[in-house]
């Protein structure tokens, strides 16, 4: 459909209007928040390098989210399968020569540029189902509506789990639930291939490597591997609890059980944050996240049409599965996998699919017609 | 609206695992806060790791070469170390405050975890430790093996050495399950086969005092020791292999293979230097002495030399294979010259052979004869020749580092300088010279294949490995490379040819005492005084057991036939050695 000068001028006049100030600070306040946490968990690598870094990712992120925002995410979604494709291409890839990392190849080298294309797989699986769900097909049968975008996750779902990155793959499955929802995908097949999955148990713990469930038993049998996975877990624990109501306060964490971990700028951070601010910090943070999924299903809520609300909708199922899966790996209520705590956890990758998240749903909340013919109440 | 229903259950599932996570955290800090607290500032837990023994390596009759042996090292828990402590440590290990602290300074463990400050102290200095153990607190003794070469020099470019890890090899193979200041294969033997010889460490949780040491034992995990190598080397062989090398002052390499497998029985390359150095760590200055000796290089595999007229059985097989010649009738005249273009080429013997036919001309290795037969050939089947037996490709040695040789044509010629080929070129290559360079075990892996009848093996040095209790892990076979179909004819040939040069001249005192040996001697000229001379001969000619290979590099000796005395000694030492063990 192509748009007359007049409307586009009009377009971006309103820009400014339809801006949403209460999302813009929302997420402004989780971005301060996890840069103060990151400050302190990186206050014993070398010279709070992890922050300076971070502080340069999003700034390049706030650059990528204004960009996305100010562009109308139509356009966007006319690279989906280009990205799908160049996610796919590059899943393999890895899996043939990634870098070995913790025992799973993830890495890719751009130049000095260290690449995850698991975390390129979680937009590219995002954008794809909201074109296959958003767009409806006259000769679809409901079957093949549901089969299509399933196979489309699927596949990268298994390139992941072959990696071996579980986390990846659960998250994205995890995002097609939702999606298929409000996709208005007929839930009896939905819930068929749930309950599939859940039948299917016994097998796929077959396919798993030891290490993979001793991951899943240390949360039932803290005796499991306890010179790994489940010291690491009881130490986790320790850290969190011992930082009670009040914490042990702002960079005054003795951090000394959170040593053994490696990865506690990124994967364990939130640790770090329960620890010095307490149970108090704790539920500061839940609230936040609860404010910004509430505000962005608002964004939902009044997108111009399906494909809007679909982007809406799984960007805020990706943070979601992002925030259970890791604070319930911290607090031994979900295994241990390489996922990232949104906003909060240090990484070049993550910061970018955090802000390209931002920036579309930006987009979907900007670019609303309607409101040219009817002004706002 | 439309969705309503749809996004207040969304909505409902998102409140859901908030509240999960918000109430196990509840749990956790406000129903278990204080318990956690407690167990929070009373965690005197450590986690200790102790080395796994590397695995050891023996030659073929079970001799020992390399092995792991019991010192001491000291280790500290940067949060138990107290600052005042420093300088007794310092005295009594005998490493400068300083360095203490920068040790301390770039430790990538957890502060509470143990690492290593100084390993192979002997059992006076942990004597003292134990003495003070009271001033020391956060220090720790550890019974820790240390590599010890007992041949010294002998296999240094053979089993190489090991060495703390370096910070680039940490980057590359941290998540290989290293850590600083661990011991890893840096050449040689050590480097190719670190995998297997590696140790597999221990880990154990410990509970420590308020002084840091340890009271109790909660979990351990045994260290595991690494495979053991049995080498194919033979320890009298390999000896006088050196010992020629070393007694006449040469820079040289000496190989000695079983062509039946490509076993390699000895191999060594002077300069050299002791590996135990590197264990205990070597100093600058020695370092640098060495350094400049190119004493790091293995000449045998690291080096190419050009190969002189040991590289004339290449020019016959190229003759013979593509039928350029009838050796029947090929005669030359060596009047000790030859024109070619406007230049004259000599023979090495410039009064001259008189007429020379194939076998003769091998035996007296007559340049005139071979500069003549090259011209007939061309410089293109010449190249094809020395390619099919590989000289310029990597033998595939089993040793982390390996150079390959140069096997010049026309169309590199034009690439490289620029300049056409001239006829003068193809003369020198027919005698191994000009831009044709060899390393000596891709050379004696020639003669290997002739000597065997045209089978080109692999060369090797780990027979089999075998875990620490002697269960077998992996047995190596021998592989083979290519299969050459070479023709009875030219084998009779070079093998007649062979023979007959150990009649010659001092060639003659390579010979055994009811062994036949082959052989074929070169003499590459450098500069005016100095030469790179060669000699390859294997034994018994009808049924081979053993290539030897010697070369001298800038010899100050003038033949390579010189160096027949010395192929003899090694032929014995492998011959009486093996009538002495049936």
């Amino acid at each position: 459909m192509k748009e007359s000068a007049f409307l586009k001028a009009a377009k971006v006049k309103n820009l400014w209007r339809n801006l949403n100030w209460s999302l813009v600070v929302a997420c402004t306040a989780l971005i301060l928040y996890g840069l103060l946490v990151l400050y302190s968990a990186s206050s014993y690598e070398s010279g709070r390098a992890a922050f300076w870094w971070q502080l340069g990712f999003i700034f390049v992120g706030i650059i990528l989210a204004s960009v996305m925002a100010y562009v109308d995410y139509h356009f966007w979604l006319k690279l989906a399968y280009p990205f799908y494709f160049v996610a796919l291409i590059l899943l393999v890839v890895v899996l043939i020569m990634g870098k070995e990392v913790f025992g799973a190849q993830r890495w890719l080298y751009i130049g000095p540029f260290p690449l995850q294309p698991s975390e390129l797989a979680k937009i590219a699986v995002v954008l794809i189902l909201v074109k296959e769900i958003g767009t409806r097909r006259e000769k679809d049968t409901k079957f093949l509506r549901f089969l299509r975008p399933l196979a489309l996750v699927l596949l990268p779902a298994l390139l992941t789990f072959e990696q071996p990155d579980l986390g990846t793959s659960i998250v994205l499955l995890f995002i097609f639930f939702p999606m298929a929802y409000f996709g208005e995908i007929r839930l009896g097949y939905v819930l068929g291939f749930l309950g599939t999955i859940l039948a299917s148990s016994p097998l796929l713990w077959r396919l798993l490597r030891d290490y993979q469930r001793n991951r899943f038993l240390v949360l039932f049998n803290p005796d499991v591997d306890p010179l790994g996975i489940g010291y690491n877990l009881r130490q986790s624990l320790v850290t969190i609890g011992s930082g009670g109501i009040l914490g042990k306060g702002y960079l005054e964490g003795t951090q000394k059980q959170l040593q053994f971990l490696p990865v506690r700028h990124t994967d364990f951070i939130f640790a770090v944050l329960a620890e010095e601010l307490g149970f108090w910090g704790v539920t500061l943070l839940l609230a936040l996240y609860g404010l910004l999924i509430y505000l962005i299903l608002r964004v939902a809520q009044e997108a111009e049409d399906d494909y809007g609300r679909l982007i809406a909708i799984g960007m805020v199922s990706l943070w979601l599965c992002h925030i259970f899966v890791n604070i319930g790996m911290t607090v031994g209520i979900m295994p241990v996998t390489g996922i990232w705590l949104p906003f909060f956890s240090y990484g070049g990758n993550n910061v970018l699919v955090n802000f390209f998240a931002i920036g579309l749903i930006f987009s979907v909340a900007l670019h609303k017609r309607k409101f040219l013919f009817y002004p706002q109440k | 609206m439309k969705f309503q229903k749809r996004f207040l259950t969304f909505a409902l599932l998102c409140v859901f695992l908030l509240l999960i996570l918000w109430g196990r955290l509840f749990f956790l800090q406000v129903v278990q806060g204080n318990e956690f607290k407690l167990v929070s500032e009373q965690n005197r837990t450590r986690l200790v790791s102790s080395p796994g023994v590397r695995g050891g390596i023996y030659d073929r009759n079970g001799v020992c070469l390399a092995k792991d042996q019991p010192t001491y090292s000291v280790k500290v828990v940067p949060d138990d170390l107290k600052e005042e402590a420093i300088p007794l440590l310092s005295q009594i290990i005998s490493m400068p405050v300083e360095e203490i602290q920068a040790k301390l300074d770039e430790n990538n463990l957890p502060s509470w975890e143990s690492f290593t400050l100084r390993t192979g102290l002997g059992e006076d200095v942990a004597q003292k430790i134990e003495e003070q153990h009271l001033k020391l607190p956060g220090v720790v003794l550890q019974i820790e093996p240390r590599r010890n070469y007992p041949f010294g020099n002998l296999f240094a470019h053979i089993i190489g050495y090991v060495r703390e890890i370096s910070k680039e090899e940490l980057a590359s193979l941290g998540e290989g399950g290293y850590v600083g200041g661990d011991i890893i294969g840096k050449t040689g033997l050590e480097k190719s086969y670190e995998d297997y010889l590696r140790g597999q460490k221990g880990k154990q949780v410990i509970e420590v005092n308020a002084l840091g040491q340890p009271i109790k034992v909660l979990h351990e995990l045994e260290p595991q020791p690494g495979n053991d190598l049995i080498l194919s080397i033979d320890l009298k062989l390999q000896e006088k292999a050196r010992q020629i090398l070393v007694d006449n002052n040469m820079n040289g390499a000496v190989v000695c293979l079983d062509p039946r497998n490509g076993e390699i029985l000895a191999m060594a390359s002077t300069p050299d230097y002791d590996p135990n150095l590197f264990v205990k760590g070597i100093s600058s200055k020695d370092y640098e002495s060495l350094l400049k000796a190119q004493a790091f290089i293995p000449k045998a595999t690291q080096d190419r030399f050009p190969p002189g007229s040991t590289f004339k059985v290449i020019t016959t097989i190229a003759a013979l294979e593509e039928r350029v010649i009838d050796p029947k009738t090929y005669k030359v005249f060596c009047p000790g010259y030859i024109d070619i273009g406007d230049r004259r080429f000599y023979c090495w013997q410039t009064s001259g052979h008189g007429e020379q036919d194939l076998i003769e001309a091998i035996a007296n290795s007559c340049n005139v004869f071979f500069y003549t037969l090259a011209l007939d050939v061309g410089p293109e089947r010449l190249a094809k020749w020395a390619r099919i037996f590989n000289l310029d490709g990597y033998t595939g040695v089993d040793l982390a580092d390996e150079a390959k040789g140069l096997i010049p044509d026309p169309e590199w010629k034009e690439k490289t300088t620029g300049e056409p080929w001239y006829p003068g070129d193809t003369a020198n290559m027919g005698i191994g010279q000009g831009d044709v360079l060899v390393t000596p075990l891709g050379l004696a892996n020639v003669y290997a294949a002739i000597a065997n009848g045209g089978t080109l093996y692999v060369p090797h040095l780990v027979k089999e490995i075998r875990t620490y209790d002697g269960l077998p892990v992996k047995t190596i076979s021998s592989v083979v490379k290519a299969q050459i179909p070479l023709s009875e004819e030219t084998l009779s040939y070079l093998r007649e040819g062979m023979v007959k040069a150990t009649d010659r001249g001092t060639t003659q005192k390579i010979k055994l005492e009811g062994i036949s040996v082959a052989a074929k001697t070169g003499t590459a000229q450098i500069t005016g005084e100095k030469q790179d001379i060669w000699i390859a001969a294997y034994a018994p000619v009808e049924n081979p057991e053993i290539v030897v290979l010697l070369m001298d590099e800038y010899s100050k000796i003038l033949y390579g036939s010189y160096l027949a005395p010395f192929a003899h000694e090694l032929l014995s030492v492998y011959f009486s050695e093996k009538s002495a063990t049936p």
